[in-house]
């Protein structure tokens, strides 16, 4: 029996493999296709701007987020001043905002609707003037945004890095005379240097996926080009080849993350904990300032905009469409949690199990959705899927309607090949941790794989299994572009509304579904933010 | 133990899949729309109640959704699509994605000119593409004609929303009928110089930068200036007395007018049913409720048009061409605008 599940399990890993790795497959083997009258348009005249703009995007919103992050990371981990435990936490709110809600809050704020507008032209007059002072929504207004939404990744990887390594080192460090900036520079630095690269190699991924805020902000990148090549200019392989020019940079960015990270590790060398001696800065008052003012950027400035917002418009808030969308958010993100967190628990628990090849890379294979663009994969699964069915239908004259297109199976699998990354990284290691004498006491006693997995892997790793359950929901809670294209029929989620929203100009709206999608978020921001935190010596 | 393996990976997720996909109702339509579905929520309404027909929507942009029914060919569930612009209605034609509609009523109901000539697709409202602007620093006389807005006295003063939406895309489309492409380039290159920021926004951002003084002048469809005129915030209504409306082009061949309209896929399963949810579109009732609610024009003289609509001078003079061209010319616009660095 166990041989069956085997072959099941294998054959299904199979599947899934091929599932991910066709719309991948079928992006670039469309790069040879002919080319296209619109194709040498999109040459002419588009592709310069799609790549300068992403790149430079790319490069100043790594360095921002790198300095934001590390400098922030530093402060609240060796300086003592007042309000340093509130900082740490608060710092890392931003990441409970969507980036594309932020982009909508930030445009709106001097817009009729926004707080700043009305606030200088109800006291001063000076509305008209606040509204032709600046424009955010241009390429410095979208790196600005995209840095404030995702320097706390860098941020919070950086913060065990500096808080918990290293005391004695730096201790030593300073036993030898080295100053302050040198304990920086030699010790500080070189430590983080692993979460440094993880977390700007994701900030990274997360800038070129970005279609929501770019399209709003009326900056072309190669996010919004494959949009418009498939959509609006109707021409798929012009549209493919947009696609694997991003995928070949992300996948070299997840190389470069491998290589750089390397087999190194930087293991605190003792595990005895000292008492937490923190620095006093020569002034506070800067420290104080200067977390002051990315809290307010990053965080209070947004809930300002989205309370003026709620109460702008509050007789226009229709509940029950709301609840519907809440709704309909909730339970698409929960069950596709659930799904992918099943496969997952799968896929590692036989890469454990059985240490054949095929179970192994395809552990690896998964790790790599989440750097494949929402759209891109939207754009590479809706093709070849469609193919399927018409092959099916001509050849079998069955079935009467489409067995994945428009369904919220199709939906689904998109979220698995994108999402899968989240929880194979989580339970992996989980299980990793998971001691092998456990597994061969288990068999000892004559416990079936099946059995080992129920009664002695589960237990252990229920929190790890909850935890990568709560990011799953959140990361699907927010989805936009893949959910916005593959949608079924009647079925809209809180995402999407607020991007029909922004698209018509309707910011003051936006507030109240705003609102309650950052709620959503915040939950597992605080549940994640507390288990570093655990780590984190005080 | 086997059972239970298969219930927890592949039944449960299965029902739980299932659970969510709503069942299927014997009298039905699929409506893919890129109309905001508040505007349509109430017609629609009207529509079940009555025909005891059950109306699924899907809401996108238009381009979105042809390219999803080219996408799910035969097999896909879309029966109609109700949106605006011929030019989008055109390019469904030419893609081979809707059919013929045989229906008596309907050819009564809706005017020649706005249908296609064979049957595919039928306009259900009008809209006014015109210009509109600050009337304390434009002289009315300056603008009579889109053309004006390339002018060089206009340098600076002019702000209209991205290429990449296909109102503009039909406007310049009717300047390539009439003027010829070259002129249309040149136009295109000198509204882009003319330009007092980059794109961005829609009609109703232009129209707010016209209030605020970023620019002067702009192009907007009439109905947004309705929507404020008749909005119940008081900043609103304060900036509709603030600008002005300007029906372009009526010494000669009239302001350009769109529509928005709905044509039947070609492989639709509820035909009967989608013939029957546009001939009630176009049906008077529907036209009085629609044409008083968002501020268009009915496609029939004889509907009421609402008192504000009214105010702005009704009828006008409406440019005559035969909007099939627009569709046809439509790829070509977008083009130009590329080229003139229209983003």
């Amino acid at each position: 029996m166990s041989h069956k599940v085997d072959t099941l399990n294998n054959s299904l890993t199979l599947l899934f493999v091929l599932i991910f790795l066709v719309p991948i497959i079928f992006i670039f083997v469309n790069i040879f296709s002919d080319s296209s009258d619109i194709w040498l348009h999109i040459q002419t005249y588009l592709l310069e701007d799609y790549v300068l703009n992403s790149l430079i995007i790319v490069f100043f919103v790594a360095i921002f987020s790198v300095v934001i992050g590390t400098s922030l990371a530093w402060i609240v981990s060796m300086y003592e001043f007042p309000g340093a435990n509130i900082f740490r936490w608060l710092l890392i709110l931003p990441m409970a905002i969507p980036t594309y809600v932020n982009g909508y809050i930030y445009s709106g704020l001097n817009e009729t609707s926004g707080i700043l507008f009305n606030f200088m032209d109800y006291y001063f007059g000076l509305g008209p003037y606040m509204y032709n002072l600046y424009d955010l929504q241009n390429i410095y207004g979208a790196i600005f945004v995209m840095t404030i939404s995702l320097y706390p990744y860098v941020y919070l990887l950086c913060l065990p890095a500096f808080s918990n390594h290293s005391y004695s080192v730096f201790e030593v460090g300073k036993s030898l005379g080295l100053n302050r900036y040198q304990r920086l520079t030699m010790i500080g630095l070189p430590i983080v240097r692993p979460a440094v690269v993880a977390g700007v190699s994701f900030v990274i991924m997360e800038t070129l996926a970005e279609y929501a805020t770019m399209e709003y902000f009326g900056v072309s990148t190669f996010a919004t080009g494959i949009f418009r090549a498939w959509f609006v200019l109707g021409d798929e392989v012009s549209s493919f080849r947009l696609s694997s020019m991003l995928l070949t940079l992300v996948f070299f960015l997840v190389y470069f993350e491998e290589i750089s990270r390397g087999k190194r590790k930087f293991n605190n060398p003792t595990s005895k904990i000292y008492e937490r001696k923190k620095e006093v800065p020569k002034s506070k008052t800067q420290l104080v300032a200067l977390c002051c003012i990315v809290v307010f950027f990053g965080s209070i400035l947004q809930f300002l905009q989205i309370f003026y917002w709620i109460s702008y418009s509050l007789d226009k808030v229709n509940i029950l469409f709301i609840l519907e969308l809440i709704s309909s958010s909730a339970s698409i993100a929960f069950i596709g949690a659930v799904i992918i967190v099943l496969f997952t628990l799968n896929i590692a628990f036989l890469s454990r199990m059985t240490k054949n090849l095929l179970t192994r890379l395809s552990v690896k294979i998964f790790s790599l959705g989440y750097a494949i663009p929402g759209v891109v994969l939207a754009v590479g699964v809706i093709t070849p899927t469609a193919y399927m069915e018409n092959v099916l239908h001509n050849v079998l004259n069955y079935p009467p309607e489409n067995v994945l297109s428009g369904t919220f199976i199709l939906l689904l699998i998109s979220y698995l090949v994108r999402f899968s990354t989240i929880s194979i990284k989580t339970i992996d290691s989980g299980l990793n941790k998971i001691s092998r004498s456990y597994d061969l006491l288990a068999s000892s006693f004559g416990y079936s794989k099946l059995q080992t997995l129920i009664k002695i892997h589960l237990p252990i790793l229920l929190p790890t299994i909850t935890s990568a359950t709560i990011l799953l929901f959140v990361d699907i809670v927010k989805e936009l572009p893949m959910t916005l294209i593959l949608r079924p029929f009647n079925f809209n989620t809180l995402p999407i509304h607020l991007y029909e929203l922004a698209e018509a100009e309707n910011l003051s709206s936006i507030g109240m579904p705003g609102l309650i999608l950052i709620i959503i978020c915040l939950i597992p921001v605080i549940i994640l933010s507390k288990g570093i935190m655990k780590n984190v010596r005080h | 133990m086997f059972k239970k393996y298969i219930y927890s990976y592949i039944v449960l997720p299965a029902v739980l899949i299932t659970g969510c996909m709503s069942s299927a109702v014997a009298e039905e339509v699929n409506l893919y729309t890129a109309r905001k579905e508040h505007l349509m929520r109430p017609l629609i309404d009207i529509f079940q109640n009555e025909t005891g027909i059950k109306v699924n929507i899907l809401t996108a942009k238009t381009k979105v959704l042809i390219k999803k029914i080219l996408d799910e060919g035969e097999n896909s569930p879309a029966d109609l699509l109700i949106t605006v612009d011929a030019g989008n209605l055109n390019d469904a034609k030419l893609k081979n994605i809707s059919q013929t509609i045989n229906s008596k009523l309907l050819n009564q109901l809706v005017p020649e000119n706005l249908r296609d000539v064979d049957g595919h697709w039928y306009g259900l409202s009008i809209r006014s593409r015109v210009i509109m602007y600050n009337p304390t620093a434009v002289n009315p006389e300056e603008i009579m004609k889109y053309e004006n807005l390339a002018d060089d006295r206009l340098a600076g003063r002019v702000c209209i929303r991205s290429s990449s939406n296909i109102y503009n895309q039909s406007l310049l489309a009717s300047l390539i009928y009439h003027n010829g492409e070259e002129a249309a380039l040149n136009w295109a290159k000198g509204v882009v110089k003319n330009f007092s920021r980059e794109p961005k926004g829609n009609d109703r951002g232009q129209m707010t930068a016209v209030v605020l003084g970023k620019c002067d002048v702009t192009i907007a469809n009439t109905y947004y200036l309705g929507k404020w005129i008749s909005s119940k915030k008081e900043s609103e209504k304060e900036y509709a007395k603030q600008i002005k409306v300007l029906f372009p082009n009526q010494d000669d061949r009239g302001s350009h007018i769109n529509i928005s309209g709905a044509f039947i896929t070609k492989n639709a399963k509820n035909k009967t049913n989608a013939i029957k949810l546009i001939e009630f579109l176009a049906s008077d009732r529907a036209q009085e409720i629609y044409a008083r609610q968002n501020h268009e024009y009915p496609i029939r003289q004889d509907i009421e048009v609402s008192e504000i609509v009214k105010s702005w001078g009704y009828p006008f003079k409406m440019d005559k061409m035969n909007l099939t061209n627009l569709g046809k010319l439509n790829e070509r616009a977008g083009r130009i605008f590329d080229i003139a660095g229209w983003k």
